[in-house]
């Protein structure tokens, strides 16, 4: 074996290389997912799935041993935050009807939302401590694209699709240091630009910039849908903080995601969608 | 006997770091602390090159880089093939000409290949126009005090292997 080294080393190392190099000139010029990245995705896809069942058993297994007194604080609280949205609820009714008559007075358009979605399973959390990604069960065989959002079970964004392979797919979620998303204010409606920061990673907040009107702590953040790349109004999270910049002109702000990334097992790619405003 | 060892050894070192790698997937990367997880890998990359030929290691290195860039999203293609080499090469060093094999040169290898990864990092983040050391030393600082408790389970599983096919 070391004769073999010996004899072959450098040629190995050679054929390593000129793999790797050929590796990144492919990567360069497609757009797309590489080939080999999606073979590799595909061969690795059921060993994915295999530990994310085998994680999913030991996490419902450390979660029988909740505590019933969190429990029973967590369903009081929920009693009272259903109270709440029951009155939200009769006030969004007389809303609606008050919205429906003047439009029928103004003839305007309805308000439309139309989202295609495809669910799939997380069977890999970020496996590197540097950025925030997530692998899903399905790929472009089930029509999910690079640039889909991904959202969960009650709406709030995820992240955006940034690799597709046969079945599986990577989601860069939102607070990944590499992550931009237009954004808005949905109390005053004004534009802003949502990052995700390398300082900010481990606490999994956001950085909202170009911020130009006034912010208040719990502001509600969602998706601007300008351009049309991605749809409006997702919910991105809320106002956590605003602080100045370190120019002292301006002022930015931290977000705190409304999705939990931690304790996400089903995510909702919005394949297609139309939004009719 | 000793070539037939050697193969031995090789297929058990990957049959090996395949396992720690399941572990990482299955276990590690949900167990997080200071809103960082253990990260495995680099010390897994290194591990060989305390006992082995240098250019065997180098390959290994590089092999086991380009396994990971192709199962792990790396922030640019070929980084975990960059890095591992490297990272390989220097463990190759340590233990060849600064320190006898063992613990402490497996430890210090384990040091010096996350110190490189995190160095590398920093180093695309700051190309790509994301430049913030503080952030960086602290991801990297914070990686290390919770990956490197975990290399005496690498290293005593190496050298388990080593031991049950000796090299002579």
């Amino acid at each position: 074996m070391k004769r073999f080294f010996t004899k072959n080393g450098i040629l190995l190392l050679t054929a390593v290389t000129i793999v790797a190099v050929a590796l990144c000139i492919a990567s360069a010029v497609s757009s797309g997912t590489g080939f080999l990245y999606n073979a590799a995705g595909v061969i690795a896809s059921p060993f994915r799935s295999l530990g994310a069942t085998v994680s999913g058993w030991v996490q419902s297994v450390g979660d029988h041993f909740q505590s019933i007194e969190a429990l029973q604080q967590e369903n009081e609280e929920l009693r009272r935050e259903n109270a709440r949205l029951q009155a939200d609820i009769r006030q969004a009714e007389t809303d609606s009807a008050e919205n429906k008559k003047l439009r029928n007075i103004l003839e305007l358009r309805k308000q439309r939302r139309d989202f295609a979605l495809e669910s799939a399973h997380i069977t890999q959390q970020s496996f590197s401590n540097w950025s925030s990604a997530l692998t899903l069960s399905k790929g472009t065989a089930s029509g999910i694209a690079i640039g889909n959002c991904v959202v969960d079970e009650y709406g709030y964004l995820v992240g955006i699709v940034t690799d597709a392979g046969l079945n599986w797919s990577t989601v860069t979620t939102i607070v990944d240091p590499e992550s931009k998303l237009g954004a808005a204010v949905f109390r005053t409606k004004e534009p802003a630009i949502v990052t995700g920061e390398l300082r900010l990673l481990s606490a999994g907040k956001l950085r909202l910039s170009y911020i130009q009107g006034e912010l208040i702590n719990g502001d509600l953040i969602v998706t601007s849908g300008l351009g049309g790349y991605y749809p409006s109004d997702l919910v991105i999270g809320t106002v956590e903080d605003v602080l100045a910049d370190d120019s002292g002109m301006g002022q930015y702000a931290i977000l705190s995601p409304m999705t939990d990334l931690d304790s996400l097992s089903e995510v909702f790619v919005i394949t297609a969608f139309e939004v009719v405003e | 006997m000793s070539q037939r060892n050697a193969l031995y050894r090789w297929i058990f070192y990957g049959l090996a770091a395949g396992l720690f790698l399941l572990f990482q997937n299955m276990l590690l990367t949900r167990l997080q602390l200071w809103g960082i997880h253990p990260f495995l890998p680099p010390i897994l990359a290194v591990m060989p090159a305390v006992w082995e030929d240098r250019q065997e290691s180098l390959c290994a290195g590089a092999v086991f880089g380009l396994l990971c860039d192709l199962t792990i999203r790396p922030p640019i293609p070929c980084f975990y093939v960059l890095v591992f080499a490297a990272a390989a090469f220097l463990a190759g060093l340590i233990s060849t000409r600064w320190i006898q094999p063992g613990f402490f040169c497996a430890l210090t290898a384990s040091l010096a290949a996350l110190l490189l990864n995190g160095a590398f990092y920093a180093l695309v983040f700051s190309v790509r126009g994301i430049n913030d050391m503080a952030a960086s030393a602290s991801i990297t600082g914070r990686e290390l005090l919770l990956t490197l408790p975990l290399t005496p389970f690498v290293y005593l599983l190496f050298r388990h292997i080593r031991r049950r096919f000796p090299a002579d």
